[in-house]
């Protein structure tokens, strides 16, 4: 389910990679790749290392829980346990142990510790080691603080898991290269920042569960002693973990396209989406006791989500202001890609729920027009307008904040902004899912009229079932109409850099990064380059050759330094 | 100290104070005790009885054709403590020699450091009074298997 909860978040994590990968290595030429016989022999070789690992820990754990005390007097040892254990062990280690001599042969190459096989064993195994250990770290835990009886097994997957963490947290630190090495931190991170937020906002839950229950509520019985246990188990679990992953290395790893992922999606996006959420349905809960049908029939009953709610809100706020503080101090004075993304995915974020209010108003209005239509009589016609409004006035304010501030920029600064791919990219996408989702609309409100006038029951029964239908068709249809018009405003004031024909340059001979970065971010091209061995070195001045190279009508051109300036050589590959 | 980790030390300053002042007051607050001889009072020993594995307590509660139906092996069978970590009154209503008294049920419960549910739910309880004494005339949680009386 969570995994299912987050998958909106993964894509639009994967989009964000690819934005921020595009600026950094725009024009960057390919690296040579390896054979595919390497690759066969690097998945087979680390997959069966890993495996055999898993089998090799499941011996230890099974022959250590053998030999720790339990909590029982133990009447009878069950020896097929016993005899998996020792047979896992007996075929593991070997195995395990000769392939990893072989590894480590091969990791005195540069090549292979720079590896993606090399890479992938090492993240899995940590993640598998982490999570595993950190189930057992908090059963050991919930029984220390009385929440639990205990469990041998948790101690020895514990002792066991904890030991193939730690031996591996040191191969990585000793072999693994940069940035492959940012996988696991980054994961490790990630998993930290969730178990933490879930952690806190759990405690958070708890105790003002508590405190609710006392003020509001006629307490019978129950107990508190327990959940807060396990809740503070939890807590220094999960803060143990964010704090070796994230404060003590993640923070200081070079700021790639996954790290400004990890910041951008799960820190701001996610602490956002968790605080609007949150928000909301505390601002619903509140309208629709006073304007509304409320379920419950009283205030205290009504009211007894609210710890809850503002546990997760205050998660969320937590989440949002830390990384957006990250974020800030990892920007330079200028206005960044980064800076971009973030605006852009915060003003989606107000966008999509401003959308869904209105969307529901609209349902709402053309219900109530269609002839037949009785809608807004019943209560819950009321709840769901509450609903509408609240989403519209949680997710408007935040899309105009940032979308009004995208938009001053772009008029005070438009050679600068107009060039951003996270704008592009915005637009596009917002043009593109809301035109895709107003024509299924369209199908399916066409569909229904064309069903009931074929069967004879047109009337307004008909408008009333697809009001649902009609009003996407008309918010996503005004979204994406909206988006193509900025982006053809956009594409009409374009600067003529960007207009140019040219795709790729291969500067050859040309001392220095500033040309190639100028005629990246002027023309948009990728650059390639190359040294002379035979000649001199130049350094060409930079606007003469941007405004000949705007001029070119071809995609591909060479620019070689030449004793006397340059020369720009037209090319293409040979078909 | 960057102006992040300023920030994160606030924050969980700010969380471990509110903890701190939940708890106290928490541990300040005394538990409800109904007034013994009430409905309420007899739903509150009973409940307490079946959180503390108490069954023949609980069981002594049921009015006595309910205690005749349902056996006690199977209330010691049906301890339901750990997810139920609060009950609360929502309503009482007396009439004449019957009660109903409504009750919320508030589980908060973490299956792992990484994932936690919370959820409610409401019971009824129907009283009846003989001889002078409320006792629990309908099947009760988590007592619901009683069987009925041939007609």
């Amino acid at each position: 389910m969570i995994i299912g909860g987050l998958l909106p978040l993964i894509i639009l994590g994967g989009i964000i990679v690819l934005i921020v990968r595009a600026v950094s290595n725009r024009g960057a030429g390919g690296s040579p790749g390896e054979s595919g016989t390497v690759t066969i022999r690097r998945f087979f070789q680390y997959a069966v290392l890993y495996g055999v690992l898993i089998v090799v820990a499941i011996g230890f754990t099974g022959l250590l829980e053998q030999l720790l005390p339990d909590e029982g007097s133990v009447i009878r040892r069950d020896s097929s346990e016993i005899a998996r254990s020792i047979a896992f062990l007996l075929v593991g280690i070997p195995v395990y142990f000769g392939i990893g001599a072989w590894v480590r042969r091969q990791l005195e190459d540069r090549r292979e510790r720079a590896s993606f096989g090399f890479s992938f064993y090492l993240t899995a195994t940590l993640l598998t080691a982490l999570i595993t250990t950190a189930w057992a770290a908090f059963e050991l835990l919930s029984w220390v603080f009385g929440a639990e009886s205990y469990d041998n097994g948790s101690l020895a997957r514990g002792i066991v898991w904890g030991l193939v963490w730690l031996s591996h947290w040191i191969i990585a630190a000793n072999y693994q290269e940069a940035p492959r090495g940012e996988g696991h931190l980054i994961v490790g991170s990630a998993l930290g920042l969730v178990g933490l937020g879930t952690s806190v906002a759990f405690t958070l839950t708890v105790v003002l569960n508590e405190m609710y229950a006392n003020l509001f509520e006629t307490s019978f019985a129950g107990s508190f002693g327990e959940n807060f246990g396990r809740s503070v188990a939890g807590l220094i679990v999960t803060a143990a973990i964010w704090w070796v992953y994230w404060l003590r290395n993640g923070l200081r790893l070079e700021r790639t396209p996954l790290w400004h992922a990890y910041v951008l999606l799960l820190g701001v996006l996610g602490g956002l989406f968790t605080a609007i959420s949150a928000g909301g349905t505390l601002v619903y809960t509140v309208l629709e006791w006073f304007f509304g049908d409320p379920q419950a029939a009283t205030a205290s009953g009504q009211f007894d989500i609210l710890p809850g709610l503002s546990a997760a809100a205050l998660v969320g706020l937590g989440l949002f202001f830390y990384h957006r503080a990250v974020l800030a101090e990892t920007e330079a004075a200028a206005r960044t890609e980064i800076r971009r993304i973030y605006e852009y995915v915060i003003s989606a974020v107000g966008l999509l729920a401003a959308a869904g209010g209105i969307t529901v108003l609209f349902v709402a209005l053309i219900q109530q027009l269609a002839p037949s239509g009785d809608v807004i009589a019943g209560d819950s016609e009321v709840n769901l307008l509450i609903g509408a409004i609240t989403f519209l006035a949680v997710g408007a304010p935040i899309w105009w904040t940032v979308w009004s501030r995208i938009q001053r920029l772009r008029i005070a600064e438009p050679d600068i902004e107009l060039r951003s791919p996270s704008r592009r990219a915005y637009l596009m996408l917002l043009f593109g899912v809301g035109g895709v989702t107003a024509l299924i609309s369209l199908l399916t409100a066409v569909f229904r009229i064309i069903e009931d006038v074929l069967d004879g029951n047109f009337g307004g029964d008909t408008i009333a079932d697809m009001a649902p239908a009609l009003a996407l068709v008309i918010t996503t249809g005004a979204i994406a109409g909206y988006h193509w018009t900025i982006f053809k405003e956009d594409r009409e004031d374009e600067p003529a850099g960007l207009r140019s024909a040219l795709k790729e340059v291969v500067l050859v001979g040309v001392a220095g990064d500033e040309l190639a970065g100028e005629i990246r971010a002027y023309l948009d091209a990728r650059v390639r380059v190359w040294d002379r061995l035979d000649g001199p070195v130049g350094s060409p001045d930079v606007a003469a050759v941007l405004a000949e190279l705007e001029e070119q009508p071809h995609e591909q051109v060479m620019l070689i330094a030449w004793d006397d300036g340059y020369r720009i050589v037209p090319f293409t590959a040979r078909t | 100290m960057s102006k992040s980790n300023r920030l994160l030390a606030a924050m969980a300053i700010g969380l471990v104070a509110l903890i701190a002042v939940a708890a106290v007051f928490i541990a300040i607050r005394e538990p409800v005790t109904f007034d013994p001889g009430t409905p309420e009072r007899v739903v509150q020993d009973y409940l307490i009885a079946v959180l503390d594995e108490d069954a023949e307590t609980a069981h002594a509660l049921l009015a006595p054709d309910l205690q005749a139906r349902c056996d006690i092996e199977e209330l010691e069978d049906r301890y339901y403590r750990r997810e139920d970590n609060r009950i609360t009154l929502v309503e009482s209503r007396i009439d004449g020699d019957r009660a109903t008294i409504e009750v919320k049920f508030t589980a908060t419960y973490n299956d792992g450091p990484f994932e936690y549910s919370d959820w409610s739910y409401e019971e009824s309880f129907k009283l009846t009074r003989g001889d002078g004494a409320w006792r629990i005339s309908s099947a009760p949680w988590p007592y619901y298997r009683c069987p009925e009386v041939s007609p």
